[in-house]
């Protein structure tokens, strides 16, 4: 699959792949939990 | 460990006996090594087309981890098609890291790539993760440290503010240029005796000379925020490093205006004192607006002075007159846009980089 269409996927939440979806609940949790941090 | 009655470890200095920019400074973040890279995470999982074998141009990002605004850039690129590949400094130790120096290319983990933009950040020498006071972990750092300088500044990679000019970028050095620029700025002292110290006589503000986040551990990060300097410290108690005492200049607010390329997008910033933005920061109030072009010209200007073409700049507005504070090269825009709930910055950046990134390989195929 092409980097494009990865991207595409996980921006629609239309992941299937079991680790891949793994990463993306992840990502989601580190931003909410990254919003209050302010590094500069 | 044991603690006395008023909760204090027997032994420790007193909350007063503390640096100044220490008293009172509550602010911890843990910031794990947890890769959030999407493109890293895609590779690693095989589920990415293979290439022809030959080197794949990429945007090299020196970082950390947890620098969210890199991991949401990743993620933009790959949505354009571009390959960002990524060191970070909280996970750095062991990479599968080859640099050739007779061609720019670098062998990272199984991959072949050619940088053709470079941007560091973050990449702070205390995240990377080894046992501080060793020699193995001061062997460990100081090799980062050599590495990552020479690969943010190689002369055969094009770079996003590159660091043989911002590394130098100090605040004291940022007031100076500014003021040289026209803009005005607050009356300024560098001391290792606040006490004594009072630009302008009045109100002051105390500030770090370094960073806003202190990381003594590898991953625990200590806020170092401004703070009003009391009008009752009469005393003389020395600091046991200089800081910055600044006239406290009343405003009827404050802006942070971003520059991406040639563009300035600013945010109007509502708040009641210094350090709300890190300890209260649901309190602070952001919302996009628009600085005149005297002031934008201004900023560009000093932009391009200072090579810098991503970067976040400080001001208080005065009646109709601005007062520059500084200006941070490794800026956050995510956290503004979260409370204007506004995404332009980011969008900006993204676009910005890819075009840059285009250009370069454009530039290469003409060759």
């Amino acid at each position: 699959m092409s980097l494009e269409e990865l991207a595409a996927q996980l921006r629609r939440g239309e992941i299937e792949d079991p680790a891949l979806a793994q990463y993306a609940a992840e990502y989601a949790q580190a931003g909410q939990s990254f919003r209050s941090k302010k590094d500069d | 460990m044991s603690r006395s009655a008023d909760g204090r470890v027997p032994g420790a200095p007193s909350e007063a006996a503390r640096p100044l920019l220490l008293q009172g400074q509550d602010y911890l973040f843990r910031s794990p090594p947890k890769c959030l890279d999407f493109q890293e995470q895609v590779h690693r999982l095989g589920m990415v087309d293979e290439g022809d074998g030959n080197p794949q141009p990429c945007v090299l990002v020196l970082a950390r981890a947890a620098d969210m605004e890199m991991n949401e850039l990743s993620i933009a690129l790959a949505e354009r098609g571009i390959r960002m590949a990524r060191i970070d400094a909280d996970r750095c130790v062991d990479l599968p890291l080859s640099v050739y120096t007779d061609q720019p290319l670098i062998e990272l983990d199984r991959w072949l790539l050619r940088p053709l933009l470079v941007w560091r950040r973050h990449f702070e020498l205390s995240a990377v993760p080894v046992e501080p006071g060793t020699l193995a972990g001061a062997y460990a750092v100081d090799q980062w440290a050599s590495v990552a300088n020479w690969l943010s500044s190689r002369s055969d990679w094009a770079h996003v503010n590159p660091s043989r000019f911002s590394t130098h970028l100090d605040r004291l050095t940022q007031l100076s240029d500014a003021s040289a620029f026209g803009l005005r700025v607050p009356r300024t002292a560098v001391t290792t005796r606040p006490g004594r110290t009072r630009p302008g006589g009045g109100r002051c503000i105390v500030k770090t000379a370094g960073r806003h986040l202190l990381e003594p551990r590898p991953g625990v990060q200590h806020g170092l925020f401004p703070r009003p300097l009391e009008t009752s410290r009469a005393s003389d108690a020395p600091e046991p490093a200089p800081v910055i005492v600044q006239e406290y200049v009343p405003s009827d607010t404050e802006l942070r205006v971003f520059v991406v390329g040639e563009r300035c997008i600013a945010f109007q910033v509502d708040k009641l004192d210094p350090a709300q933005l890190w300890v209260d920061p649901d309190a602070v109030r952001v919302t996009p607006t628009c600085v005149p072009t005297s002031l934008s010209d201004r900023l560009l200007a000093l932009a391009r002075h200072w090579r810098v073409q991503v970067a976040a700049f400080d001001l208080l507005v005065t009646g109709s007159d601005h007062v520059f504070l500084e200006i941070n090269v490794n800026c956050d825009w995510r956290w503004f846009e979260h409370r204007a709930g506004d995404n332009s910055v980011s969008a900006a950046v993204h676009d910005w980089v890819a075009l840059r990134f285009k250009e370069l390989l454009g530039a290469g195929r003409a060759r």
